[in-house]
């Protein structure tokens, strides 16, 4: 309930935001930015959506879906038809958006070099002004010395972070729950404990606290820390990484826990579960989902040995286990880690599984689970297995009885939520990386061709059109305030109707 | 009018005589991917079906030991191949997508052979080298992975890290040389070595070699006859795998690299750069440039970054493209996407058909870059696609070659099983394909129905 106040408050502040955009309008018009200035008109007039986008999946149950109107369904990126506004990445970019406040972050690498003096590897979290995209500052991350084992060239911050009112979670690319002022240093102060930033510029991060795992629970993350934060009332929830070392056969850290749940306000280690222990694949690359099940409010996380486990949010206590595997499945040809994030959806929690991307293609499971049961619910528990899926890292997309479910192939699945019968497949004859999202009827999906096809949400397939972005996208859209994101790898465009705004304006 | 009928006629003739030119040089394939790195052997006529248990259209089959991707090529009545045997069980993962290495680190022994053509029967094999490979290798790949070339005098055969060693049709060395240690890998990992893989070719009286690795990063050519290096230039290039191609246009010929940096022109006789074009985005190459219908196509990459290009012959200087642009006075027409990351596309007529890793077979019009259709198939591929008598063949990594109708409209017509992983390109001669699987190679051509003897190859 907090933290829909929260949203309600952030959302009030970017319409101040837009209503100062309006007093710009000459200069505007005189540079020619005339798609910018009719979007603000159209937030300001017609979004009768949620707002903010404030997290990966929008919500703690990371259902990707929303209700705002309005949103493009064409564009042309190299016409900029239908492009409120573009902003640089880096070179790869596998976080998602997330907006709130009035500003767009997101995490990348440090190849755009929008602080000429860092240069090299880094992983960066960059915001900009949600009105006109203009960087506002960027946080940086050294890599870790230990190389590739933990934190892969390149990669940048794959976390999608988490805003609450003034305060920005994620992980860094050096496994550190961070929080920070979503004002950066702009507002000329040092917010937080943490006060000694070596980089303290307007344009630059402030860190308010951080949660090193490496130190503090000892998790050695492989190949990236990339968990996506989701709160409960004081608490902040993260997947560990921790995984196995170079040799793909230790787990040097056996002990470190695989979920931890973290105090919001003074970074101080809650809960932690290590179920897992050193039974992991491979690597943790699954984010936790909140939602309330039969009553409880819980955590659900999916874990490295193929597990997904569902906790009591407040107090960390397992309510129950699912294995996602076939008995018979062998790890790496046949059995699976979990990738994807869990999506709570009417009491039943949703996921497919899957394998590291450079593991390629392979046969995927997908389940739905009765989060009510107690104990191991593999059999118990287990409502549906759709198994004509290949290996999956999408999170769905449920609404109306339909789940919305890609495979990494390029297959996206439509089933019904109570049955796991199939309705329809698409092929985007490219792998999918991103996740689905279902916005006013409509859903949006990415492909490693750079293509985000929309589809008409329901029984029926039917494609609405194709968008090239010129490049591979990694990401899932994100509506926020009237206007979609979407990311490839080295751009981060803002969509807004235009047309349509200019004759909502004109009303 | 008179005079108009007779150069006609002339014209007639010369193009019957070029035509039968073309025939006659088609029945060899001396190179990866046949003349000029084509892999299309038009004007013979192969099977579309075949099976292995009931020996149909099996014409012959020899066992290869060891382990080898490499291509077989053809001349005349030979056909010429490569291995690498381990005294050891070899590790070997046909689908693997991650960036593990074998450990190879026991003897092996490299070997060439030349088999008859028509029987399968070896006429001789050579020992090239016997030792520790010097470097490591993809649990992919392998320790052969070079296609070797011939001119019809001169066989050359690259053993990666191990040499270059040039042989007469009789099997008699000529010469060796070392090039040293040749280490491409993760591009951006100078400890990862997954195996040279770019064949040498062959122009006028030179064999020349392409070798981007982490150790070294040059082309180099060397005297068919002698071995002696005639020139060599250092690149700077990232790790790549790429073969590449020789083109002759307005009496120039450019010798067309590929690069996760620069696709580059060269001059074949002096090493020169004639041109260069920025391609930063990819990471890596595998492929082949191809040259068809007066363009230069240049594909490859690793995701994020997977263009296509088509370039116009002539350029000098850089010729790289402005931020927004897609076309330039050198550049026909270019597409931010639908490369595939291993097999290089093959132009058959009209269409340029590109065969993804994944699967997915697309058709476009070579011309324009327009796509045509994509199809998804029901397996994956490392080896690239070859063509003839109206048909695609796709040699799959499930160990299947499907044949796929060439033309704007899909339709697979067979899918032949081999029972092992398909990895190196076939080749084509003479209305024979030569298949290489994991253990075996194949002669594969139709055989009239009084012809049932087995097979006779084996020896």
């Amino acid at each position: 309930m907090k933290s829909k106040r929260a949203r309600a408050r952030t959302h009030a502040s970017g319409a101040k935001d837009r209503r100062m955009n309006l007093q710009l309008f000459p200069i505007l018009v005189l540079v020619g930015a005339v798609y910018l200035l009719a979007n603000t008109f159209t937030v300001a007039a017609s979004d009768p959506g949620k707002g903010d986008w404030p997290m990966w999946g929008g919500a703690p149950d990371r259902n990707m879906i929303s209700n705002m109107k309005g949103l493009p369904v064409s564009w042309d990126v190299k016409s900029k038809k239908n492009v409120k506004w573009v902003a640089q990445l880096g070179s790869q970019t596998y976080g998602n958006v997330v907006v709130s406040g009035g500003i767009v972050f997101v995490g990348t690498n440090n190849e755009g070099l929008r602080d000429p003096k860092i240069t090299g590897d880094k992983g960066i979290v960059m915001a900009f002004r949600e009105s006109d995209g203009e960087f506002l500052w960027q946080m940086v991350h050294d890599k870790l010395a230990a190389g590739r084992v933990n934190d892969w060239p390149y990669q940048g911050v794959a976390s999608s972070p988490l805003v609450e009112g003034d305060r920005l979670y994620y992980v860094s690319n050096r496994a550190e729950l961070m929080c920070l002022d979503i004002q950066g240093f702009r507002d000329k102060e040092n917010d937080g404990q943490v006060t000694d930033e070596k980089l303290t510029g307007e344009f630059n991060g402030d860190v308010v606290w951080r949660f090193d795992m490496i130190e503090e629970v000892g998790s050695l993350p492989h190949n990236l820390a990339n968990s996506s934060p989701v709160s409960y009332g004081d608490l902040i929830f993260v997947s560990t990484s921790n995984g196995q070392d170079e040799s793909h056969v230790n787990v040097p850290s056996p002990k470190a826990p695989a979920i931890i749940a973290v105090n919001k306000k003074t970074g101080k280690l809650v809960w932690e579960d290590n179920s897992v222990e050193d039974r992991i694949l491979h690597g943790q690359w699954c984010s936790p989902t909140v939602g309330t099940i039969g009553g409880v409010v819980q955590v659900v996380h999916g874990q490295g040995d193929g597990w997904v486990r569902g906790y009591e949010a407040t107090t960390g206590k397992k309510l129950w286990e699912f294995d996602t595997n076939p008995k018979d499945s062998v790890w790496p040809k046949t059995r699976n880690e979990i990738i994807s994030t869990p999506v709570i959806y009417e009491d039943r929690v949703y996921l497919a599984n899957g394998q590291d991307p450079e593991h390629g293609e392979g046969v995927g499971h997908m389940y739905c689970i009765d989060g009510t049961k107690r104990g191991d619910i593999t059999k118990t528990g287990m409502v549906w297995h759709y198994d004509k899926i290949r290996r999956s890292i999408s999170t769905p997309a449920i609404k109306d009885g339909i789940v919305y479910q890609p495979d990494f192939s390029g297959f996206l699945h439509a089933l019904d939520a109570k049955t796991g019968q199939v309705y329809w497949t698409h092929d985007l004859f490219a792998a999918v990386w991103g996740s689905p999202i279902l916005i006013d009827g409509k859903l949006y999906l990415g492909d490693e061709d750079g293509d985000v096809v929309i589809l008409q949400q329901g029984k029926v397939k039917k494609v609405l059109g194709e968008m090239n972005m010129g490049s591979s996208v990694y990401s899932t859209p994100v509506p926020a305030n009237g206007v979609l994101y979407i990311s490839n790898r080295n751009q981060l465009y803002a969509l807004a109707d235009t047309l349509q705004t200019t004759s909502a304006s004109a009303k | 009018m008179y005079r108009l009928l007779i150069i006609k006629r002339v014209a007639i003739l010369a193009l019957v005589l070029s035509c039968l030119a073309t025939t006659a040089l088609a029945q060899n394939w001396p190179s990866f991917r046949g003349s000029n790195a084509s892999g299309v052997a038009d004007k013979a006529k192969l099977p579309t079906h075949w099976n292995v248990e009931k020996s149909q259209n099996i014409v012959w089959s020899t066992p290869i030991p060891g382990l080898s991707h490499s291509s077989p090529i053809i001349w005349g009545n030979q056909v010429f191949l490569i291995t690498a045997i381990s005294e050891s069980a070899t590790v070997f993962k046909a689908k693997d997508r991650g960036i593990g290495l074998a450990d190879d680190n026991v003897k092996h022994t490299w070997r060439i052979y030349s088999l008859d053509k028509g029987t399968g029967k070896i006429l001789w094999e050579q020992t090239a080298y016997e030792g520790v490979p010097r470097a490591k290798r993809h649990v992919k790949a392998t320790q052969a992975n070079s296609t070797p070339v011939t001119d019809g005098k001169y066989v050359v055969a690259l053993f990666g890290s191990e040499g270059l060693n040039c042989y007469d049709l009789k099997g008699k060395l000529l010469w060796k040389k070392d090039l040293g240690v040749l280490n491409p890998g993760l591009w951006d990992d100078p400890t990862s070595s997954w195996g040279h893989a770019s064949s040498p070719v062959i122009y006028r009286d030179l064999v020349i070699v392409q070798a981007d690795g982490h150790a070294q990063s040059f082309i180099a050519a060397f005297n068919l006859r002698d071995g002696k290096q005639r020139w060599r230039v250092e690149r700077g290039e990232i790790t790549s795998w790429s073969t590449p191609t020789l083109l002759e246009a307005n009496g120039r010929t450019e010798l067309i690299a590929n690069g996760g940096k620069f696709i580059r022109g060269y001059d074949p006789l002096t090493g020169k750069e004639l041109w260069r074009f920025s391609d930063n985005d990819t990471q890596v190459k595998m492929q082949a440039p191809l040259v068809a219908h007066g363009l230069i196509f240049v594909t490859g990459g690793y995701p994020p970054g997977r263009p296509m290009y088509a370039f116009k012959p002539g350029a000098a200087g850089d010729i790289s493209l402005k931020p927004g642009q897609e076309t330039n006075e050198f550049i026909a027409w270019s597409s931010p996407k639908g490369s595939p990351y291993t097999p290089t596309p093959i132009i058959y007529g009209d269409y340029l058909y590109t065969c993804a890793d994944h699967g997915v077979l697309s058709a476009y019009n070579a011309r324009t870059g327009e796509r045509i259709y994509q199809e998804r198939l029901p397996t994956s591929f490392s080896a690239s696609p070859v063509a003839a008598d109206g048909k695609l063949y796709l040699a799959s990594e499930d160990g299947e070659v499907l044949v796929v109708k060439a033309g704007p409209k899909f339709e697979i017509l067979a899918t032949n099983s081999m029972g092992k992983p398909l990895m190196a390109t076939p080749a084509i001669s003479d209305g024979i394909l030569i298949l290489r699987s994991e253990d075996k190679i194949y002669g594969i051509a139709e055989r009239r129905p009084a012809d049932t003897s087995g097979s006779s190859g084996r020896n």
